[in-house]
């Protein structure tokens, strides 16, 4: 993320350049336009970069409740449940105020930061 | 017309190469980026799918002989009679449609140090890296008396398939009141519980159909994994119909004799009508015949990337590479081959690859309405995977029948979500 923040301004500063040598040159004006068009083409790749920590900790979920949290069976579904659903249920597993038959066993593995993220990571997916 | 100053032209050139640098290099490569993953099961049909998924720039191509993998959780509930084998079997169409890779089935021959990869055939693919996922092979020199031959009469079952089928046929053959000999490995070995779920789901079969029959456990160790729950479980449901033997108690086998059906031990030779051998195991051939294995024929692998540490480019996942304290286990395969498969997005991109989290949960069947489990959640710690303290552990060994109910209808929840994890 933080690469693509320094690409982003890297890019801004770039074409304000090229804005300001186009006062000079107008016929660089198709340039500069073709360089809007090259940075918008290319936007949705640069927000690919490396998966974050909230990305990967997630898909340790999906191996139970599916691919994105959509359960195909007897698993409850993650997908569609609101971020404080996804991270009161697992606070409460993880001290034992609910008994569950495996969930209250694995919630113990993830400290209150990680459940944080992989709820607020489920809840925007369903804002998606 | 005024020339473009030297000022201006310099910063653009630096802002530029700073992009360059940083931000371009995925932008530019990022669509040439070429990933061969061979073996299509839990590690490598899971790392296809979630590569293509963290960036659709990456050209991943999976290389996997069988055009339907037959998964080796719930093989047992074939073998008990609950479920048949077209339950267990699943193909590639959605990871060629949906997802974008591209499908071989071929077998592939070997990686390698020149970044390709070998097919059977000769043909060669070339890669940027390589996941490699190739499962178990058996040590056919580590028993007397078994080899490739042996397994058409004393299948080990241990690879699903034709194997699991083979057996299957076996046990609907046996006549009332004969014996069962299922024979498993020393550690380590794929999937620990798995021969007691199947000691426990052809006890289910016997005790409905052939309830004279009888198994005997003959293992190669002392003690083994979820070993309470399932003992408390075969005195629940299955009495006297199942005979577990320790090593040291008579368990240990020394030469095998397929042409009689016969188990020489400490204690003297025992028949089965039906022998379940099952080989002690190693890393797939590929990953021995591209120089990926130790002296004791696993791979070992950084334990973050899970790139070779013996090969670099490539990376190797799941049962055949050696991942700190987890289990060899379809989970774990596919929990390894998230991690694997975000790794190499981030080296890809030139950046670190970020802390990663692994896990393991584990079901059994004892009955089909009996179900335990085991969980572990994983971190890295001093360049290796522990267990994160606390976390997981078995089911409770004093349990009522509804919670054992709700575990065995998990199994199968779990079952159907990993499968569509790795196919769907």
């Amino acid at each position: 993320m933080l690469i693509l923040h320094f690409y982003l301004y890297t890019l801004v500063v770039f074409l304000v350049e090229v804005r300001s040598i186009l006062k000079y040159e107008e016929k660089m004006k198709k340039l500069f336009y073709s360089m809007i068009f090259i940075s918008i083409w290319l936007l949705p790749n640069l927000a690919i970069g490396g998966p974050d920590r909230a990305t990967l900790l997630s898909m340790s979920c999906a191996a139970c409740h599916g691919t994105d949290g959509k359960s195909p069976g007897a698993m409850p579904s993650l997908y569609g449940k609101s971020s404080k659903y996804i991270e009161d249920t697992m606070l409460r597993f993880r001290k034992g105020e609910r008994k569950g038959t495996v969930m209250n066993r694995i919630a113990k593995g993830y400290s209150e930061a990680d459940i944080k993220l992989i709820a607020s990571y489920f809840g925007k997916l369903a804002n998606k | 017309m005024k020339k473009i100053s030297r000022r201006h032209f310099g910063k653009i050139v630096s802002s530029l190469g700073v992009a360059s640098a940083f931000g371009m290099p995925s932008l530019v490569l990022g669509a040439s980026r070429k990933v061969v993953v061979i073996g299509g099961g839990f590690g490598g049909a899971t790392a296809a799918k979630y590569l293509r998924k963290l960036n659709s720039n990456l050209r991943v191509t999976l290389v996997e002989p069988n055009p339907t993998f037959y998964t080796c959780p719930f093989s047992n509930t074939v073998l008990g009679g609950i479920k048949s084998m077209s339950d267990i079997g699943h193909g590639y169409g959605a990871l060629k449609n949906k997802h974008g890779v591209k499908v071989i089935h071929a077998r592939a021959k070997s990686v390698n140090g020149n970044k390709t990869v070998t097919l059977a055939d000769g043909s060669k693919l070339s890669f940027d890296r390589a996941v490699v996922s190739p499962g178990i092979d058996f040590r056919f020199d580590s028993m007397p008396g078994y080899d490739q031959a042996a397994t058409e009469k004393m299948p080990h079952s241990w690879q699903a398939g034709p194997q699991t089928a083979l057996l299957r046929k076996q046990l609907e053959a046996m006549p009332n009141g004969g014996t069962v000999l299922i024979c498993p490995p020393g550690n380590p070995f794929r999937c620990p519980p798995g021969p007691y779920e199947r000691t426990s789901l052809i006890a289910h079969y016997l005790k409905n159909h052939k309830p004279q029959s009888k198994i005997i456990v003959l293992d190669a160790k002392e003690k083994f994994s979820k070993q309470g729950l399932f003992m408390s479980g075969w005195d629940l449901h299955y009495g006297d119909l199942i005979e577990w033997r320790a090593a040291s108690a008579g368990g240990k086998i020394s030469r095998v004799d397929p042409m009689n059906m016969q188990v020489e031990t400490e204690f003297g030779m025992e028949r089965g009508h039906v022998v379940n051998f099952i080989p002690a195991q190693r890393a797939g051939k590929i990953a021995r015949d591209s120089g990926l294995t130790n002296s004791k024929g696993w791979c070992p692998v950084n334990q973050v990337t899970f790139e070779s540490t013996l090969l670099p480019g490539v990376h190797v996942i799941g049962d055949s590479c050696i991942a700190g304290k987890m289990p060899k286990s379809g989970f774990s395969a596919n929990s390894q081959g998230k991690v694997a498969a975000a790794s190499i997005v981030s080296l890809f991109d030139g950046t670190e690859p970020i802390e990663p989290s692994y896990s393991n949960t584990c079901y059994s069947l004892v009955t089909p309405s009996h179900g335990i489990s085991v969980a572990k959640v994983y971190k890295i710690s001093d360049s290796t995977i522990v267990g994160i303290k606390g976390s997981g552990g078995l089911s409770p060994k004093a349990e009522n029948a509804d919670v054992r109910w709700k575990e065995a209808e998990y199994a199968q929840g779990w079952y159907d979500a990993i499968t569509q994890d790795m196919f769907g």
